[in-house]
C-alpha cells in the first residue's frame, strides 16, 4: 500500500533557513519507506518547516518500493531501518542494484553505530535518528546537492567522452598523419594512417627512435626540424621526407603547431603530415610535359628557320666554290704559294660552312628513313671503325660490350651510324686527356608495357667530367655546345635525337653517379614509322 | 673542234658568273647566261643550245616549269637539261625530276662532268 502526499507550499520558517526562498526551482520527489504513518508525517513536517517544496510517496513493502522507484522516480529516498517484512539494507540493495544513483537517507528509531556504518558502506548517503529529525532537512538538501553535482559531473564526463570520441574519429579517419610530439621530438601519439602512409603501426612509431630519416641526396629533414619550425613559425608548411617500410620515399608537407600550458610555454606540438608524393609526381609530370611541348615547338621553329637559312647559304657557297676553282687555274701557284694557301683556306672554310648547313638540314628535314633489317651491333662497329684514328690520337680506350643475341631491327643504316658517330665523338671529346669509353648493347628488361615488343638499348659511356645540371636540359638544343669554336656546331645531339625519334626510339643523357655521362639509345623491336 | 652551246639559267648572278668563267676557261663551250625563266625561254629559241643548266627555285618561273615549256617546242624535245639547285632531297622538289640534278654547293668540275655525260661525249674526246 502506498500513500501519496501531493506537494503543497508551506509557510516557511525563516529561522530554519536551510533553503533560502527562490533557491528551489522544482518540486522534490520524496519516496518514504516507512510503516509508521505518524513518523512519516513528522519527517514531512520537518521538511516543510525547512521550506522544501516536495511531493511524497510512502510505501511499506518491497513490491511497492520497487514499483515506486520506477514509477514515482524519486529524487530522494528516506528509508526506515526496520520494517516488518523489509529493511533498509534490502532497500539499498534494490536501489543500487537498479543502477539508480538516487540518494538514500536512513531514518531510524534506535540505531547502533555498527548498523549505521554498515548502511553507509552499502551506499546510504546519510542516516538520521528519529529523535533528531531536525537534522533531516539539511541532510536531504546535502544529499540532493551531492546528487546534482554528481549528475553534472556525469554529464561533463559524457560530454568529454563524446568530444574525445569525435576527435578520435577525425584523427583516425583522416588520410593525413596526425602526430603529437613532445619537445624532444618523441612521438606521443600518431594516427592510424601511419599504417598506410609509412607501413608502420602507431605502436611502432610511438617513442620510435628510427622514424624520421634522411632523404637521399637531400639535406636532413626530420621531425626535429619540423618541430623547431613549428615553434618558430607556427603553421608554416615545411617539406619532409619519410621512408615507407616498403622502401619507397614519401614526400610530406607538414604543418605543426605548438601546444602551450597555461603559462604560455610550449609543452608539445601537433604535427600534421600530408602525403604529397602523388601530387609532386603529377606536378613533375606536368612540368615535364610542358617542357617537352616547349621543346617540340622550339624544334619546329628552329627547323623551319634552318631550312630557310640553309637554302640561302647554299647559293653563296656555290659561288665561292666555283670562284676558288677558277682562281686556282688562273694563278701559277708554284710561283705564288700564298695564293695557293689562301685558296685552300677559302675552300676549307666554305666546306666547313657547308657542313653546318648540312647538319641544320639533317635536323630540320622530316627526312625519310631508308629502313632495312639491320644488326645494331654492326652499325655500332661501323661507327667505331670510322673513328678509329680519332680515338688512337685522343688516347681513347674503347670497350665494346655488345650482346650477340640482339634481334635485327628496322634501321636506316647511314642515319643510325651518324647517331653513334656523334655519340662516340661527344664521349671522346668529353675526355680531352684520353680515357675509357664503353659501348654497350643489350635487350632491355621487359617492363610489360608493350606486349611482345622488346626494347633494344645501346649505351655510350664516358669517364669525363659530366654535364652541369643546369646545362642538362639544353643538351638537345640545336646550337647548344660547350665545345670551343670549331670543335662542334652544336647540332650533333639535336640531329641524333631527331634520327632516334624517327626510328620510334628515345635517347636519354644522364650523368653517372661517380663521373662521366651515359647516353642511352632505346629502339623498339619491330618496324619504325 | 666546235664549241658546244650551253645555256646557263640561274637567278643567282654570282653563281652564274662563276660557273660561266669556269666553263669559258675550259675552252670547250660557248656559254650564254640568263637569270630568269622567261628570258631563258627566249634565249633558248634564239641561241639554240646543245644543253641547258637550269636552276630550280627562281622568282618568276621555276626551272621545272621552264623545262616543261621547252619540251613543248619540238626543237627542244631532246636537248639535255641538268638541274643545279639548292633544293635538297626530302621536300619533294627533286624527287619528281626526270632529268639529272646536282645539289648546290657543287664545284664547276662536277657540273662539267655531268655536262659531258649528258652530251654523250666519248671520254676520249674530253
Amino acid at each position: 500500500m502506498a500513500t501519496s502526499y501531493p506537494a503543497r507550499s508551506s509557510p516557511s520558517d525563516p529561522s530554519v533557513g536551510a533553503l533560502p526562498s527562490g533557491r528551489q526551482d522544482r518540486v522534490v520527489r520524496v519516496l518514504m519507506l516507512e510503516d509508521v504513518e505518524t513518523d512519516a508525517e513528522l519527517e514531512m513536517a520537518e521538511l516543510r518547516r525547512a521550506g522544501l517544496v516536495f511531493e511524497a510517496l510512502r510505501v511499506e513493502t518491497a513490491a511497492d518500493f520497487v514499483a515506486a522507484l520506477s514509477q514515482f522516480a524519486p529524487d530522494i529516498v528516506l528509508a526506515d531501518y526496520s520494517l516488518p517484512q523489509f529493511n533498509a539494507l534490502e532497500a539499498l540493495a534494490i536501489v543500487r542494484g537498479s543502477g539508480s544513483s538516487v540518494p538514500v537517507i536512513l531514518v531510524t528509531g534506535t540505531q547502533t553505530e555498527e548498523i549505521a556504518v554498515e548502511c553507509m558502506r552499502e551506499g546510504a548517503d546519510d542516516y538520521i535518528l528519529k529523535e533528531r529529525l531536525t537534522r533531516l532537512p539539511s541532510a536531504v538538501l546535502r544529499a540532493l546537492r551531492g546528487r546534482e553535482l554528481e549528475m553534472e559531473n556525469e554529464a561533463a564526463q559524457a560530454a568529454l567522452q563524446r568530444s574525445e570520441e569525435l576527435y578520435r574519429l577525425i584523427t583516425e579517419n583522416t588520410h593525413d598523419l596526425v602526430c603529437l610530439l613532445d619537445l624532444g621530438g618523441r612521438v606521443l601519439y600518431v594516427s592510424p594512417s601511419s599504417v598506410e602512409l609509412l607501413g608502420l603501426s602507431p605502436r611502432d612509431l610511438i617513442d620510435g627512435a628510427d622514424l624520421w630519416r634522411r632523404h637521399p641526396g637531400g639535406e636532413e629533414t626530420g621531425m626535429a626540424e619540423a618541430l623547431a619550425a613549428a615553434l618558430e613559425e607556427p603553421g608554416r608548411p615545411t617539406e619532409l621526407f619519410c621512408r615507407h617500410q616498403n622502401g619507397t620515399w614519401r614526400a610530406f608537407e607538414s604543418v605543426a603547431r605548438s601546444i602551450r600550458d597555461t603559462q604560455g610555454s610550449p609543452q608539445s606540438a601537433v604535427v600534421v603530415l600530408r602525403d604529397v608524393t602523388d601530387r609532386q609526381r603529377a606536378e613533375a609530370e606536368l612540368r615535364e610535359a610542358q617542357l617537352q611541348l616547349i621543346q617540340a615547338e622550339k624544334m619546329e621553329s628552329v627547323g623551319r628557320l634552318a631550312a630557310g637559312v640553309a637554302h640561302e647559304v647554299k647559293n653563296p657557297l656555290t659561288a665561292i666554290y666555283m670562284g676558288v676553282e677558277y682562281l686556282r687555274q688562273c694563278f701559277d701557284t708554284k710561283v705564288e704559294p700564298e695564293v695557293a694557301t689562301l685558296l685552300q683556306d677559302m675552300e676549307e672554310s666554305a666546306r666547313k660552312a657547308n657542313r653546318v648547313v648540312r647538319g641544320l638540314l639533317d635536323f630540320s628535314m622530316p627526312g625519310k628513313l631508308d629502313l632495312r633489317a639491320e644488326n645494331l651491333n654492326e652499325i655500332i662497329k661501323g661507327a667505331l671503325a670510322m673513328l678509329k684514328h680519332e680515338f688512337v690520337r685522343g688516347h681513347i680506350e674503347c670497350t665494346m660490350q655488345l650482346d650477340p643475341h640482339l634481334p635485327t631491327l628496322q634501321l636506316d643504316r647511314n642515319k643510325m651510324e651518324q647517331v653513334f658517330v656523334n655519340l662516340l665523338l661527344n664521349a671522346a671529346q668529353a675526355m680531352p686527356e684520353g680515357g675509357a669509353l664503353i659501348v654497350r648493347s643489350r635487350i632491355a628488361p621487359e617492363d610489360g608495357t608493350a606486349a611482345g615488343r622488346r626494347t633494344i638499348l645501346a649505351e655510350v659511356e664516358d669517364a669525363g667530367t659530366g654535364i652541369q645540371p643546369d646545362q642538362m636540359v639544353k643538351v638537345f638544343d640545336p646550337f647548344f655546345t660547350t665545345k670551343s669554336s670549331g670543335k662542334g656546331s652544336g647540332l650533333g645531339l639535336a640531329v641524333v635525337r631527331k634520327i632516334v625519334e624517327l626510328h620510334g626510339g628515345r635517347i636519354t643523357i644522364r650523368n653517372r653517379e661517380d663521373r662521366g655521362v651515359v647516353a642511352a639509345v632505346e629502339l623498339p623491336e619491330g618496324t619504325a614509322e | 673542234m666546235t664549241k658546244r652551246k650551253i645555256l646557263l639559267v640561274d637567278d643567282e648572278v654570282h653563281v652564274a658568273r662563276a660557273l660561266k668563267l669556269n666553263l669559258d676557261l675550259s675552252g670547250r663551250y660557248e656559254v650564254r647566261v640568263e637569270h630568269n625563266g622567261s628570258r631563258a625561254l627566249e634565249t633558248a629559241r634564239s641561241f639554240g643550245p646543245d644543253l641547258i643548266v637550269l636552276d630550280i627555285i627562281m622568282p618568276d618561273m621555276r626551272g621545272d616549269e621552264v623545262l616543261r615549256q621547252l619540251r613543248q617546242d619540238e626543237r627542244f624535245q631532246n636537248v639535255p637539261v641538268i638541274f643545279l639547285s639548292a633544293a635538297v632531297p626530302g621536300n619533294g622538289l627533286l624527287e619528281v625530276l626526270t632529268e639529272p640534278w646536282i645539289s648546290k654547293p657543287a664545284s664547276a668540275a662536277e657540273v662539267m662532268e655531268q655536262i659531258e655525260r649528258s652530251l654523250g661525249t666519248p671520254p676520249a674526246a674530253c
